[in-house]
């Protein structure tokens, strides 16, 4: 794209052709092979202390590579 | 339960096996790879996975691929030809109807099915048109833009102005 003119000039967006037709890699879109994919199972209750997390339930499913690997254990809410 | 589905989609014949429950917006995600549908809400208030079905805009998170079978099917890749972009396509670059572009496969399929019934509609049947379609980054002011743009240069008055 030539760009004549700087002030005052409109500029066509880059990457907007990639958007148009759908070519756009949004953070879903990516696909690579061997991806682990990630659930986020969140407090049913608004305001509560963790008293506990047994993953062994999940664990124990086909396919499941860590259930208690990335616990939030008691997040600092300070 | 598996069933077997011949969809075409974008002139393209696919034959799948697809179980009962798989949403049509994963089988085409998924199994084709056609990623330019987007998954906003999966509770068809976004619009950002419509497509066009048998020629009609459809937010294809909630019908089951099962449905699909026979049908005819437009992604959002199926839309420019041959390497020229469709006018709705233009319309969203020239009057940058987008920001970050999550909705705008889905805007510019619903505008497709708006402009194949309303080729020239005015500002107000625009909005009500595509109130189906969340946009969270532009407001819709651009957007009303890219499809009169695109009105215009379907109906062959476009490019003067």
């Amino acid at each position: 794209m030539e760009v004549k003119k700087l002030l005052g000039a409109s500029v066509k967006q880059r990457g907007d052709a990639r958007v148009m037709t759908g070519r756009a890699d949004h953070t879903d879109d990516i696909r690579r092979s061997h991806f682990t994919h990630m659930g986020v199972v969140r407090s049913p209750y608004g305001d509560a202390r963790i008293a506990d997390i047994d993953t062994r339930q999940a664990e124990s499913l086909h396919g499941v590579v860590a259930g208690d690997r990335y616990q939030a254990e008691d997040t600092d809410r300070s | 339960m598996k069933h077997q589905i011949t969809v075409t989609v974008n002139g393209t014949k696919h034959t799948s096996e697809v179980e009962s429950r798989m949403l049509l917006v994963h089988y085409i995600r998924d199994v084709l790879n056609l990623t330019g549908t987007h998954i906003g809400c999966d509770t068809s208030q976004c619009g950002a996975c419509t497509i066009l079905f048998n020629g009609q805009a459809v937010k294809c998170c909630t019908m089951l691929a099962a449905q699909a079978d026979g049908a005819e099917i437009t992604t959002i890749e199926g839309l420019a030809q041959n390497g020229d972009l469709h006018p709705i396509q233009e319309g969203f670059w020239e009057e940058h109807g987008l920001q970050c572009g999550f909705c705008t496969p889905g805007m510019i399929m619903a505008s497709y099915d708006l402009l194949q019934r309303i080729p020239n509609p005015d500002e107000a049947q625009i909005r009500h048109n595509l109130e189906g379609n969340l946009c969270r980054c532009t407001g819709y002011q651009n957007i009303v833009k890219s499809v009169q743009f695109a009105s215009k240069k379907m109906s062959g008055t476009a490019g003067d102005d």
